[in-house]
This record gives structure tokens, C-alpha cells and sequence, in this order.
């Protein structure tokens, strides 16, 4: 099981090499929570499920011909229910026919998340990330001779705590840990302290040549201080001492950043489909198997995503006077303010339309002074590349930014007369991407070769991508398979994104993450996007990604803390 | 401050505007006067008859007027109109059709026209400059003006506030027993929309634009007034639910927005006699 480590950088692994760790990661759990019992794991040339490991039935590997697709999952279906068995579908990107979600979706299943598989090299870690005092880590597992049972239960109690275990599981938990005579045992567990009281938990597997992180979890009320990342990061740094340079997990869609903020990057989509059983005999917990695991999801923000009622958050909005205003139109922060407030849009990103049409260091000076007085209002950034005669260097334009508490730098290469391409300013998007600043660009102002050369020279620099076309998808589909860091905002200064079924079909192929609501107000209205998205037929989820959860999620992995948005998810 | 937007509190939950933006059916006859169906380049997706009628549905749209898609390069107009025949038969309750023509093949029009309207039931015209190349008021047209006067029938034309409005209001003048539905009015120059329907009494302004704002909804209910101004969506290249924003959430009083969603389209298509 412990496979030499692989030592190769993270950039160096191909997508498809990524993916496949991803998919032995969630294997490795299910063989490992299998132990408990006696699962049932049943591998075929085309498909791989397992009973027993999870509760029901969990499908972790698909690779059907499409000729015959429909009729394997309708067989397949039917043997869950003749026996009882509620089902957990996963498809992921190495999942095949390519439409398996529509045809699981036709055959009675639900998305229930959407999680992004992703993956960190331990060599680049961000480590100097503020936790509370009082915080400190205990690990049991690995080469240990003898484990402290006092750690297994308060591994235990935040777990049982945080996933509602009933008591019998517990005892599953206690055997499964303490009776694992292997040496070294795969897992390493976690366990934090706070002020000397158990508050968080994490996993870690040391299988396939990387570090596969699982079931980390905080205890509700010491959420929000930053403790899921520390203790992520704290199980890292173990694999790394242990001679390991790549990491993977799988987040819930809402529970990326934490991860962001340590290095974690999103590779792919995974998406977890649940069907419950049609079946008679379902099932309850005397009649499934009793070795039966309801553990926590491989993903390790299980019992974290609750999200929080946040506001619908408008992405991209100009204040200030602008060039082509149509007389009579509104245009002033009051104007965008009230706008929003009359169509339930609680925050939003701002430019200063002078820092797009006049002089960009003026205009970005005047948002930020409107923006201390705005509620719930970020600061966009329009910036020039530093390679010019007079310009500034990344660094110190970068301080400048972190000083301001930006939230995302946006390039408006034609207006301002520069290139948009890497060759040209890397230096700029090699000093955003260490701090993981959102970049910002409307296709109007670049194109979509420029966009990949970025995305493709500077992986882990989050890129905004406004001014697609709704008959740009043959030309938006091989980006966004080609590029995870690049998402697509609705609005746009010539061209906008509003297909039919738009939303259904990108977030049904890359989750519900890669598209953001914005208006590009004034010279548009957040109203006809924000019914775009709310007649759009997809989960609720799905929406409030869209509609702001998304774009929470980048602001939380910029390596500071952006103004309007102090509140981090945890 | 500018402008005149106005304050909070006003999307309570059984208006058009609240319940878009609660994503429920919008609670009034709602006409789409500008959609399409069938293949088209760049367009990879459901185009069935199920597919429309859901989003229909979901936003509460009781008709769709349809013409096939004029992206399609190299096909003939009557596969064009074949495609909206499938969808008028499947739900004639539901589709109105509109009868597309190519002028630059004047000896198949009658035979077209005799077929659009005798065999296939559609309810009007569409015709593209763009695509054809052939202006509104050259000769090859009357014919289709002439048929459509003497049976009241609409004509919905595209154009984009150009040189193409001129030419489409005079010929709606010449001929007033139709009703000319100007295709993306808010596109292009909005003056010359403005201008064109004030002198001429049988042209509707049709809203396709996929940029179009409230305040472009609000202008032309201010200048032309509410009975000459008609929403349309442009789908199923533009999502119906985009489009249908900028009419739910402008400002203007519910009994107009009833209008332009759906009460004048249902006047001009003669739905409800």
C-alpha cells in the first residue's frame, strides 16, 4: 500500500496523472473503511462498485461504452433495489460515456454535490497562515507501536460530534484503529486541541505515492479561525516529512478554501449523485451490514459545507462616470447600491469606470475611498503590466494591493494598449498567482489563445473570464477542459453568456464553480442574469454558487485579506 | 446621485419582479414573439419539443412564436419551415409559426407562402436582412407584404437600429393592414427606433437584444407607449430567462409589463378571440 513516494513536482504531473490519483485516492478510502468488515467490492472491466464500505452501495469507478451505458446503470439500478440498497454514484472526469450525469439523472439519481478533486505540492505550501493560540496537533497511526486510546476518542468525539454518529459506530471506529496490527499502517490521524480541548480532526492516507487527505472536520463552534486549514496543513507537513511532494483530496463545493488557502489547486469535478433505494427492504440500520461505515464523505470539508445564508454577490460593477454613459442612465455607487438592494443583491466587486477609461492608479484611489463607505463592497483593481517605461514593479504593486485589501486585478490590454499574453507580463502573473489574486480579463480586451497561454504558464493564478459569447461554447468547452483555474462570468462589455440552458449544461460537465454572476453594471442590469440563473434548472447549490458562494471561495484564497469580505468561510 | 431607480422594498413576492427573481412563473400570459428552433451553428444542445416547452413552463410563457434558424447555413427554406411545422403539430396550443422566406428565391415564395399558411397553420412572417441580403423595400418583397396586409397577419424582420428600420417602417406604411414587429429594438442606434414607430402606427418594437436593459424597456414605454413594444427572447440562441429580466425587473407598472410580456402579442396574433 505505501508505494515509493512520488517526488516529481505537481506541475510536472499531467491533468490525466492528477485524476487518476484522485480516483485511487477515493478507492484507498473505500478499501480502508472496508476494513471495518467484510464490503463487498465488485470489479469489472467497466465499472467498480462496492457494498459495504459506505452506507449502501457507492459506484467509484465508470467507464462505460455509451451503446450500452444506459442499459449496464438501468441493470445495475435494479440490483440496488431488489436488495434494499440506497446508492452513491460518483462522476468524475476519467468517467465515461461522457454523459454519464445526464443519463444517472435520467435513471433516477440526484446530484447532491458537486466536490472538486484537488491537489497541493508539498513543496509549495503556504505556512505562515494565522491560527489561534492555543492550538496544537497529536498524531497516532503510521509507524506507532502502541496508540494512545485517549486520542482515538477524541478523534472520535469531534467526529462523532461533527458526522451525528450513533454509539455503535464509535465502537466500529475503536476496533478498526486500534486493531490494525500493520506496520506502517497507511493512516496518520489528527487530532486538534483547543486550549487542551479536541476540536478538529483529519485523515491522512499515505497510498499511491502521494498523501491522500480525508474526513477533515472542526467541531461547529470553533469554526471560522482558520483551525481546518491549520490542521490540514499540519498532516501535510507530516507526509512531507515522511519524504511525500503531492497531495490530493476531494473538497465539498463549498468547502474549497480552506485548501486554497494552503496551495491546494482544483484539478477536476467530481460529482456525487445519490439515489435512495426503490427497493422494499430498505435499509436501517439492523438490516444493512453491520460493518457498515457511516463515516464521514471522503471529502475532507464533510461537516463543514454548511454554508452560511450569504448575500447574492454581484462580481463585476463600474461606478463612477463613464465613457459611452447613454444619457439619463444611472452610474453613481448610490445608484448601484439601490439597484442592488431593490433585487436582493447584497455585495459586490467594484471597478471605477476612470480606472477603465481614464487613468487606472486615479480611478482605483476613487474606489477604494467609495468602497470604505459601501457595505459588503470589494475593490477591483485595474492594472498596467510593469514591463513599461515608468511602470512598477510586481512586488511592490502587489504591497500596494495587499495594503488596500484588493480583491482581484483586472487587465484591459486594448483599451490601455498591452499585451494580455505571458511572455509579455509574467512577472506580474507569476507575483498574483504566489498570492493567489483572482485575475480579471473580457474577451473583448484579450482572446481566448491569450487566455490559455495564462492560464496554461501560471496553473494556480485563478482567472475571471467576462465578454464570452452565448455562441462561444465550441470555443469556451475546450478552455475550461483545458484550464480549472479559468471560471466564466455572465456579463461582458460587447459580448454576454446567455445560452439556453446555458447553466444547465456547464455546471452539469465542471460543477457548479466556473461560471459567476456579474452584471458589468451600469451598462447592464443585475436583473435579466440574476433570472438567468434563477429559473436555471439545477440544485440550489448550483445557484448559490453562481450567485456569489464561488467567488467567496477565490476571495478567501487570496493570500490576504480582501476589504468587504473580512469574514472567511472556515 | 443619478437616475431614477427606485428604492427598496418593491419586489414583493406576487409581482412580476418578485417572482422572477424567485425563479416562479411569472403569473400573467407571457407571448415570446421572437424564437427559434432546429439546428444552428455553434448551438450544441436540446432543441426538442420537451426541452422548450420545460422552459417554457418554468417561467410561465404560454406562447412561443418560432422561426428556424437563419445560422443554418445551406439549407433550404422549407426545411427551415419544416422545423416549426414539427413544433406547431406537436403543440399548436403552445407554438405559433412563422413563415421564413429568401427572397433571392423569388420563384419559390408563393409556392412557400401557399404552404406556410394553407397546410402548415403558422400565424406570420419572418424575414432577415442580414442573412439574405436584400433590402426590406425592394420589390421581390411586396408579395409577402401584400399577403400579410390582406390577411392581418405580423411580420417580424430583423434589425439592429439601422438603415433596416427605415426601410421596414415605409413599408409599413405602405401597407398598414399588417403589423411590422422590428426585431432587436434596443440594438444599434435606439434613436432611429424611437423615431421610426412615433410616425409609423403598425410598428412594434420587439425587444431581442442580449445587452438590452430595463432603462432601453422603460425609454420606449416612455416614448412609443406600452402597446407598441413586445418582448421577444432570440432563443433558443439567447436563454428565455436572461431575456425576460430586463422586462421583470424594470420599472414600470405591472399592467404594463402585462403588455409587453404577453397582452399586445396577444392582440397582434389574434390569441384569446
Amino acid at each position: 500500500m505505501n508505494d515509493e513516494p512520488i517526488r516529481r513536482p505537481l506541475d510536472d504531473l499531467t491533468v490525466e496523472e492528477q485524476t487518476a490519483l484522485l480516483g485511487a485516492s477515493l478507492e484507498v478510502e473505500l478499501r480502508e473503511l472496508g476494513r471495518a468488515g467484510a464490503p463487498e467490492f465488485h470489479e469489472e472491466d467497466d465499472l467498480a462498485w462496492v457494498v459495504g464500505a459506505w452506507p449502501g452501495a457507492t459506484v467509484y469507478r465508470t467507464a462505460l461504452d455509451a451503446g450500452i451505458a444506459d442499459r449496464r446503470i438501468a441493470a445495475l439500478v435494479d440490483r440496488f433495489d431488489r436488495e434494499g440498497l440506497d446508492a452513491t454514484w460518483w462522476a468524475g472526469p476519467a468517467s465515461r460515456p461522457d454523459d454519464l450525469r445526464e443519463r444517472l439523472e435520467r435513471h433516477g439519481f440526484a446530484l447532491s454535490d458537486d466536490e472538486a478533486g484537488m491537489a497541493a505540492d508539498l513543496h509549495a505550501l503556504v505556512e505562515d497562515l494565522p491560527r489561534p493560540d492555543g492550538l496544537r496537533f497529536e498524531t497516532f497511526g503510521g509507524r506507532d507501536d502502541a496508540i494512545d486510546p485517549r486520542l482515538v476518542e477524541a478523534w472520535l468525539s469531534v467526529a462523532g460530534a461533527v458526522f451525528g454518529w450513533p454509539p455503535e459506530r464509535y465502537d466500529v471506529r475503536r476496533r478498526l484503529y486500534l486493531g490494525d496490527d500493520r506496520r506502517p499502517r497507511p493512516w496518520r490521524h489528527l487530532v486538534g486541541f483547543l486550549d487542551g480541548r479536541p476540536v478538529a480532526m483529519a485523515r491522512v492516507l499515505l497510498a499511491a505515492g502521494v498523501a491522500m487527505v480525508h474526513g477533515v472536520a472542526v467541531l461547529q463552534e470553533a469554526r471560522r479561525q482558520g483551525i481546518g486549514s491549520a490542521i490540514t496543513l499540519a498532516a501535510l507537513l507530516g507526509a512531507r516529512a515522511e519524504g511525500y511532494r503531492v497531495a490530493v483530496l476531494q473538497a465539498s463545493s463549498m468547502g474549497r478554501g480552506p485548501y486554497e488557502r494552503i496551495g491546494f489547486r482544483t484539478v477536476a469535478s467530481y460529482g456525487r449523485f445519490e439515489r435512495p433505494t426503490a427497493g422494499g427492504a430498505a435499509q436501517d440500520a439492523t438490516a444493512a451490514p453491520t460493518t457498515v461505515e457511516a463515516g464521514p464523505r471522503p471529502g475532507p470539508a464533510a461537516g463543514e459545507s454548511a454554508a452560511p445564508d450569504l448575500p447574492v454577490l454581484d462580481a463585476w460593477c463600474f461606478v463612477g462616470p463613464y465613457r459611452s454613459r447613454p444619457p439619463g442612465t444611472p452610474y453613481e455607487m448610490d445608484d448601484l447600491l439601490a439597484e442592488h438592494e431593490r433585487l436582493g443583491v447584497g455585495a459586490r466587486l467594484c471597478l471605477h469606470a476612470e480606472s477603465r477609461d481614464g487613468v487606472p492608479e486615479e480611478g482605483n484611489a476613487a474606489m477604494s475611498r467609495i468602497a470604505v463607505v459601501s457595505p459588503n463592497t470589494g475593490v477591483i483593481w485595474s492594472v498596467l503590466p510593469p514591463r513599461r517605461f515608468g511602470g512598477m514593479a510586481a512586488d511592490r504593486l502587489l504591497g500596494d494591493a495587499q495594503a488596500a485589501g484588493v480583491a482581484m486585478f483586472a487587465l484591459f490590454p486594448r483599451t490601455h494598449a498591452h499585451h494580455s499574453a505571458p511572455w509579455a507580463n509574467g512577472d506580474l502573473y507569476g507575483a498574483m498567482e504566489a498570492a493567489r489574486l483572482p485575475l480579471v480579463l473580457d474577451l473583448e480586451q484579450t482572446s481566448y489563445e491569450e487566455v490559455y497561454a495564462i492560464a496554461s504558464a501560471h496553473r494556480r493564478l485563478p482567472i475571471v473570464l467576462w465578454g464570452a459569447w452565448y455562441v462561444d461554447e465550441r470555443l469556451l468547452v475546450p478552455l475550461l477542459d483545458a484550464c480549472p483555474s479559468v471560471r466564466v462570468g455572465l456579463a461582458g462589455d460587447r459580448h454576454i453568456f446567455n445560452p439556453t440552458f446555458g447553466v444547465e449544461q456547464f455546471t452539469a460537465r465542471y460543477g457548479p464553480s466556473r461560471l459567476i454572476f456579474g452584471s458589468g453594471w451600469p451598462r447592464q442590469s443585475p436583473g435579466p442574469y440574476l433570472t438567468y440563473v434563477r429559473y436555471a434548472a439545477v440544485a440550489p447549490h448550483v445557484r448559490d454558487a453562481i450567485l456569489g458562494d464561488s467567488v467567496r471561495e477565490l476571495l478567501a484564497g487570496v493570500r490576504w485579506t480582501v476589504r468587504g469580505f473580512e469574514a472567511r468561510p472556515e | 446621485m443619478s437616475g431614477t431607480r427606485v428604492g427598496p422594498g418593491s419586489a414583493s413576492p406576487d409581482t412580476i419582479l418578485g417572482r422572477a427573481l424567485a425563479g416562479r412563473p411569472l403569473g400573467v400570459p407571457v407571448v415570446d414573439c421572437h424564437g427559434h428552433v432546429g439546428p444552428s451553428r455553434g448551438i450544441d444542445r436540446d432543441t426538442s419539443v420537451e426541452a422548450m416547452l420545460g422552459l417554457m413552463d418554468a417561467i410561465g410563457i404560454t406562447h412561443s412564436a418560432i422561426s428556424g434558424l437563419m445560422f443554418a447555413t445551406g439549407v433550404r427554406l422549407e426545411t427551415m419551415n419544416d422545423w416549426v411545422a414539427e413544433f406547431v403539430r406537436a403543440r399548436p396550443d403552445r407554438f405559433l409559426g412563422y413563415c421564413y422566406l429568401n427572397p433571392n428565391y423569388p420563384e419559390a415564395l408563393e409556392a412557400e407562402i401557399e404552404r406556410c399558411f394553407d397546410e402548415l397553420g403558422f400565424a406570420g412572417f419572418k424575414l432577415h436582412v442580414d442573412w439574405n441580403g436584400y433590402p426590406y423595400d425592394g420589390e421581390r418583397y411586396r408579395p409577402v407584404y401584400e399577403y400579410a396586409a390582406a390577411r392581418r397577419l405580423p411580420i417580424l424582420a430583423h434589425t439592429w437600429g439601422d438603415d433596416a428600420v427605415r426601410r421596414l417602417a415605409a413599408m409599413a406604411r405602405a401597407y398598414p393592414g399588417a403589423t411590422f414587429l422590428a426585431g432587436h429594438s434596443g440594438a444599434g442606434d435606439i434613436e432611429i427606433n424611437i423615431e421610426e414607430a412615433r410616425r409609423t402606427p403598425n410598428l412594434v418594437l420587439e425587444l431581442t437584444y442580449s445587452a438590452g436593459t430595463p432603462w432601453d424597456v422603460e425609454r420606449f414605454v416612455r416614448e412609443v407607449g406600452a402597446e407598441r413594444v413586445v418582448w421577444g427572447s432570440d432563443s433558443i440562441l439567447f436563454a428565455q430567462s436572461h431575456q425576460v429580466g430586463k422586462v421583470a425587473v424594470a420599472n414600470l407598472p405591472e399592467a404594463v409589463k402585462a403588455l409587453i410580456l404577453g397582452g399586445n402579442a396577444q392582440r397582434i396574433f389574434g390569441l384569446g378571440d
